[in-house]
């Protein structure tokens, strides 16, 4: 489309047909070739990150699935002994009690959803790791966000609550952390408390009032 | 007020095991608490797991609160309506309970051995009974992330004792609360051991997957090399 300096553009009487505008016509039509552009990128980077979610989530499955070859007190052994994790949040994750979880260890019997939880979550710490900007997954996924003070959100909470794409995004600083927020818990900022952990003059861990 | 159902509240419920450190949420049959009466009773600790002990040893009292039959409390109406409990739904022979935090006294802690305890609670359980405490008490709300942080080094060191005293101690031995006490001292020794110790390494998250690492590995040397 040409637009000449000038010329009115609709076909209304007054409105738009009365607007001159002052740009000259080769900046104009500069202006609209970047429009084309940011719309073509918008759409091919909109493409190109629900490509990355699907390719993600099926490399994610396939590990699992080598994963799922292993015997649960192996794969708890990787989790706890090789990795470090938490008995706590290895029930979290699975979704039962931590004393289930021990027990398996010496031969209890898990159920194939148990069973692919520990994988799915041993693959992630592998994912983690290769991607070479977590040294230490385990210890990653259970500390609190860099946030502001009175936000208590940790990577495995959204691992928890389905977000390991987004996860993946902010172990490969892609987003940050409050843009990563934004899109998979909008209302995250109304969550924020008023009050905050310290250390206490006995050492051990207090609340108190946030004094900003 | 958050709501939680038995699956996630208990960690354990009849045959509780005895490698498992003595913790706020503990549930005990058969206690008989002075000043109520002669009859055995069901109790909860309710101290703070920061105020039921001195090192490895425990407090000579403890803080419980009586815990007796109570109708199932329902819905988001029932958990916000019943603050001067603590409810403990399907606790013991099909039966719910309620701990009854205006009856809170303290206990001998000779009284509270691992052969009366009969339910323990999940992380995510004992965060729901200190909310429900704080507010009891003070009116205060407390969200629950903020009791999981401010929690996590003294549950951290507690799992970690479970793991130590599990690792180590044979079957019969897991049945003799003095054996496991013993074990119970060596592992808070190898926890203070350094500069700075273990123990204040575990105050920050960080620290937390090495310190479980260089645990597991004491634990397993310890349990090859120790005299039965």
């Amino acid at each position: 489309m040409t637009v000449t300096a000038g010329e009115p553009t609709g076909t209304s009487a007054g409105g738009v047909a009365d607007y001159t505008p002052s740009a000259p016509s080769a900046t104009r039509a500069r202006s609209l070739h970047a429009d084309y552009l940011r719309t073509h990128v918008d759409t091919l980077g909109g493409e190109v990150y629900e490509l990355q979610g699907e390719a993600r989530e099926l490399d994610l499955r396939d590990r699992t699935f080598e994963k799922t070859k292993k015997s649960v007190p192996t794969l708890l052994e990787e989790l706890t002994v090789e990795r470090g994790m938490g008995w706590s949040d290895i029930a979290e994750v699975v979704g039962v009690s931590i004393s289930a979880i021990r027990k398996w260890r010496k031969g209890g019997t898990a159920s194939s959803e148990s069973r692919k939880g520990l994988a799915r979550i041993a693959a992630l710490l592998d994912v983690l790791e290769e991607k070479g900007l977590v040294q230490d997954p385990a210890a990653w996924i259970e500390m609190d966000l860099p946030l502001d003070p009175g936000y208590f959100i940790r990577p495995l909470d959204l691992y928890l609550e389905g977000h390991t794409s987004a996860l993946i995004d902010l172990a490969e600083q892609r987003q940050s952390v409050t843009q990563v927020l934004d899109e998979v818990r909008p209302d995250w900022r109304d969550n924020r408390s008023d009050f905050e952990v310290f250390v206490d003059s006995d050492g051990e861990r207090s609340i108190r009032q946030r004094s900003e | 007020m958050d709501q939680i159902e038995p699956e996630a509240l208990y960690d354990e419920r009849g045959d509780v095991t005895w490698a498992r450190p003595l913790l706020q949420g503990d549930v005990f049959d058969g206690i008989v608490l002075p000043g109520f009466g002669d009859q055995p009773m069901k109790v909860q600790i309710v101290n703070h797991p920061c105020a039921m002990r001195k090192g490895p040893e425990m407090l000579p009292r403890i803080t419980v609160a009586p815990v007796g039959p109570h109708a199932r409390v329902q819905g988001q109406g029932g958990w916000d309506g019943n603050l001067r409990i603590m409810p403990l739904p399907d606790l013991a022979d099909g039966q719910h309970h309620a701990t009854k935090f205006v009856d809170v006294t303290a206990a001998p802690a000779a009284l509270l051995t691992r052969a009366y305890r009969i339910a323990t609670l999940t992380h995510q359980g004992i965060y729901v009974l200190q909310q429900r405490l704080i507010k009891h008490y003070t009116r205060l709300e407390v969200p629950l992330e903020l009791l999981r942080r401010e929690s996590a080094p003294v549950l951290a060191e507690a799992v970690q004792q479970w793991d130590w005293i599990e690792e180590i101690l044979s079957e019969g031995e897991l049945t003799d609360e003095s054996v496991i006490a013993a074990e119970a001292k060596v592992f808070d020794d190898w926890l203070s051991e350094g500069e700075p110790s273990r123990r204040e390494l575990l105050r920050q998250e960080i620290h937390h997957t090495d310190i479980r690492k260089q645990a597991q590995r004491a634990a397993r040397d310890r349990a090859r090399t120790r005299d039965h």
